[in-house]
């Protein structure tokens, strides 16, 4: 199954066809590597043990050619005996020039001895031997090597034996030959430990290799595989092909949309180019159209800003008519107190004109009985005037002309500060000071309306006094209209921050929740047909903006009504420059502003 | 290669003024005294092989001018010595000729070739240095003469007396044919030491003889004898020295390194200062042929203190 599936992705998947591939190569590579290396290693590992052999009968041959020359056995033990004693050598024969064996050791019986004993084969060698200088042989289970003994030195003369020669002049003379035989055994098992070290290396590097390679195939291949799946996710119709002929057919396919595409491109182009020109026909005729309805738009703009100046001249009028009408009322109930109390302090002052004729006429009496008579007319007259609660009513009738007074300057008092706040520029100001001069000339044609202020701690507030009594004096005319019955205002003013809260709340008839949001609306007015322009709270709002500030309502039908004005303690730059937005809104003033809860 | 000595006086003048200072000398005397004879030399130094020659050359010409110091109008110049290798510069037949050609004053041969190359010049005197066997090759010619190069063995056993005084018995293998006068001169001169002398015909006779000197001996001679003392023999003898602690006596230093424990040799300087005698002789008139060839008259004593030790050997207080 495992087989039947691994032929399947081999055939399939061309990354597992180069993963193969490569394995396989270096498989063949690695076995033909391992293969040289280990006839490398034996070639270099044979021929340093023949080198050794060599090494050692040259050595032998050296050693032993004293006795070779003298021919005295006994000379032949201790040399022999050393190279003897090296492990590998099984056997050691001298021979002496005439082929004859001098010396021979062996440590066991073993396959040289045929040959180191066959004289055919030992004519031979020494014939060999004369010509080449050294040579070895082989048998089954030892080396044989051969080396001639030679007693090689300077040529002897008689100078010679006194001065050291040049070593130019060396006399070499065969005097015999010597056989070492060395066993194989060592050799064998240096054979076998190098193959097997050799073998364990190439498996090891082999095993790792073809890891790397499939990793390294694998994550060169990621792309290509991502590339394939995304291939056959979108081609449904491919799954089942290979992956090159997958990619062949994709590649086709895309070469032939392409083509479709380039086709297209090239309609959509001639197409284009007309509808260009066509467009841009248009857009020119569109934009001297525009360019027309522009003119107008300004024109219309002039004139509505004319008018606007006009219906906002009209509101002021208004306004101030409003005004001129509750400082009227002010000033007629003021008055009132003077006029109400002069009849008073007419018959009173007749009555104390009474007395003072009767106190004259008793001063005048000449006789006591006179006296008596014109003292009990005095004391009828104190009595019919009321004498003792007389000065009591003159000074509660002086008092009520007093107030009478008082409330006049105040109201002319209070007037003189309005008139001042006419002033344009920006200049800081106590706004308390400003509400409160504002408050007199709150529209009071209604109900009394009684004000109930909550001032916080604020600071000054740079703004135009003017344009912002202006606003309060609206917002408390609303008020003062909502409360039509009399009701409370309650005034309360906070600070948080570079921020000034004054908020207006009212106990009137509220506003209902759909006309809410056009409460700000230019000419949007509940009143009755001339009491109201319709101006007043867009004007205000226009006016709050251009200050930096806002103005939320929030109202409840039957409870009242509350206006926050919430202004910037000091904005950064004069009107119609930090918030150049300000002259725009003339015509464009907002809808219905959420309110916000009054800081604490 | 040729070389050309120059013997200057002891002081070292400049040449210019040297020259003006010598000229004017000369012409005072031409005009005052009697011309003496000339008496400025030219010598050849002829050498052959790789021979310690620079040594002997240097004595010689110290010694010359010492004895026959350079005077007289044709020695303005000092004596000129020429120096010629055979081998390296010339052939031993290109040298003769060259040197018959140069007509100098005397010959000095140095070793065996170089007295080879001039034996045939006849007319002009030789001197020969370094040469063994040198009658082999002198003959009956008449201009020749020289340094023996054999170590008398009084001399060589009086050194052996001064720093192994322990040493009685001497051992030594001789071919009687080239070496019984050494071995009958040694017993002659030093009656008091007893010579164990074994004859051998031939090298191969040497190891055997050996065996025979095991305990009888205290002392091995080796002897400038190519019979019994050439390399087939020599490991032999320092092997008997090793295996029966007995020192070997070498005629030569070279064998200090073999395994000889002291070595009595030539002095090169003493032999360069006979040959400068000689040739003084030689100039002022004796012919070559009757002057006798002499003997070395001092000996170099070189000890191998590496063999003593590991031979146990007791050497006297003063010893090289």
């Amino acid at each position: 199954m495992n087989r039947v599936k691994f032929l399947r992705t081999l055939r399939e998947s061309f990354i597992a066809r180069i993963a193969v591939v490569i394995v396989a190569i270096v498989v063949v590579l690695s076995g033909f590597f391992d293969y040289f290396l280990i006839r490398m290693q034996a070639k270099s590992y044979e021929k340093d043990t023949l080198s050794h052999g060599q090494a050692l009968v040259r050595l032998l041959a050296q050693s032993v050619s004293v006795a070779v020359f003298t021919e005295n056995e006994g000379d032949f033990f201790l040399p022999v005996d050393a190279i003897m004693n090296h492990a590998d050598v099984i056997r050691a024969d001298i021979f002496n020039k005439k082929g004859e064996r001098l010396y021979m050791r062996q440590k066991q019986q073993s396959d040289p001895a045929q040959r180191l004993e066959n004289p055919a084969e030992l004519a031979a060698v020494f014939k060999q031997i004369e010509q080449s200088g050294e040579l070895y042989r082989q048998t089954g289970e030892s080396f044989i090597f051969w080396h001639p003994v030679i007693f090689k030195s300077a040529a002897a003369s008689e100078t010679e034996l006194y001065f050291e020669g040049n070593g130019q002049a060396v006399r070499t003379e065969l005097t015999g030959y010597a056989a070492l035989a060395v066993s194989k055994k060592s050799f064998s098992q240096g054979v076998r430990q190098i193959m097997f070290n050799t073998g364990l290396l190439a498996l090891l590097y082999l095993a790792a290799g073809i890891m790397a390679i499939l990793a390294i195939v694998r994550r060169m291949s990621r792309p290509l595989a991502h590339v394939l799946e995304k291939i056959r996710e979108s081609s449904a119709d491919l799954n089942g092909h290979d992956d090159l002929s997958l990619l062949s057919e994709t590649h086709a396919g895309m070469i032939r949309e392409l083509e479709n595409s380039f086709r297209t491109i090239t309609e959509l182009k001639d197409g284009l180019e007309f509808k260009v020109r066509q467009r841009t026909a248009e857009l020119s005729v569109r934009q001297r159209q525009l360019e027309e309805v522009n003119s107008r738009l300004l024109d219309t703009l002039a004139e509505l800003r004319k008018t606007q100046q006009q219906l906002i001249q009209k509101e002021k009028m208004a306004a101030m008519g409003r005004m001129v009408a509750g400082v009227a009322h002010e000033i007629n109930n003021s008055v009132n107190f003077i006029s109400g109390a002069l009849p008073s302090v007419r018959r009173l002052t007749a009555d104390l004109g009474r007395l003072a004729a009767g106190f004259d006429a008793l001063e005048k009496a000449d006789t006591s009985e006179e006296m008596d008579e014109r003292l009990a007319v005095v004391r009828d007259l104190k009595e019919e005037i009321d004498y003792g609660h007389l000065f009591t009513t003159f000074e509660l009738l002086l008092a009520n002309m007093e107030e009478g007074a008082q409330r006049a300057t105040r109201i002319i008092k209070d007037m003189k500060i309005f008139s001042r706040q006419d002033d344009e520029d920006f200049k800081e100001v106590d706004l308390h000071a400003v509400i409160d001069s504002t408050i007199p000339f709150m529209d009071s044609r209604g109900g009394k309306v009684e004000i109930s202020k909550d001032y916080g701690e604020i600071g000054p507030v740079r703004c135009i006094p003017g344009r912002i009594s202006q606003v309060f004096q609206n917002i408390l005319d609303n008020a003062a209209q909502a409360m039509g019955n009399g009701g409370t205002l309650t005034i309360t003013t906070r600070q948080r921050r570079d921020r000034v809260y004054l908020r207006f709340a009212d106990t009137g008839r509220g506003i209902a929740e759909d006309i809410l949001p056009r409460i700000f609306d230019p000419f949007f007015t509940t009143k009755e047909v001339g009491e109201g322009s319709g101006l007043g709270l867009g004007i205000s709002y226009d006016i709050v903006r251009q200050h930096g500030g806002e103005i939320e309502v929030e109202s409840t039908v039957g409870r009242g009504t509350s206006f926050e004005v919430i202004l910037p303690v000091s904005p950064t730059g004069g009107a119609g420059e930090e918030y150049p937005d300000a002259q725009q809104t003339d015509v464009a003033l907002p809808g219905w502003i959420p309110a916000r809860s009054m800081p604490e | 290669m040729t070389h050309k000595f120059i013997l200057q006086e002891p002081h070292n003048y400049p040449k210019t003024q040297n020259k003006m200072k010598k000229t004017l000398i000369l012409l005072i005397l031409m005009l005052l005294v009697r011309v003496l004879p000339a008496l400025g030399y030219e010598i050849v130094v002829v050498k052959g092989g790789p021979l310690p020659d620079a040594q002997v050359v240097s004595a010689f010409a110290e010694e010359l001018v010492k004895i026959l110091p350079a005077r007289g109008p044709k020695t303005i110049e000092p004596h000129h010595i020429e120096e010629i290798n055979l081998g390296t510069d010339l052939s031993g037949e290109s040298a003769a000729a060259r040197i018959a050609a140069l007509r100098p004053d005397l010959i000095l041969a140095l070793g065996r070739e170089a007295l080879l190359s001039v034996r045939d010049i006849r007319s002009i005197p030789v001197i020969y240095l370094l040469v063994a066997a040198p009658e082999l090759i002198v003959e009956e010619r008449t201009n020749i003469t020289g340094i023996r190069l054999d170590i008398p063995p009084k001399l060589q056993f009086d050194q052996v007396s001064r720093y192994l005084p322990k040493v009685k018995r001497v051992g030594v293998i001789f071919d009687p044919a080239r070496s019984s006068h050494v071995v009958n001169q040694a017993a002659l001169n030093r009656p008091d030491l007893e010579f164990v002398a074994l004859a051998a015909s031939s090298a191969r006779e040497v190891p055997g003889l050996l065996e025979k000197l095991k305990g009888k001996v205290d002392l091995l001679w080796l002897l400038p004898d190519l019979t019994v003392t050439n390399p087939q023999t020599l490991q032999s003898y320092f092997l008997f020295s090793f295996q029966n602690k007995t020192p070997v006596l070498a005629f030569s230093e070279k064998y200090l390194k073999n395994g000889a424990a002291l070595a009595v040799t030539f002095d090169l300087e003493d032999m360069g200062v006979q040959a400068a005698r000689l040739a003084a002789a030689i100039f002022t008139g004796t012919p070559a042929g009757r002057l006798s060839v002499r003997d070395i008259s001092a000996v170099k004593t070189a000890i191998n203190h590496d063999i003593t030790e590991k031979l146990g050997l007791d050497l006297a207080p003063g010893a090289p």
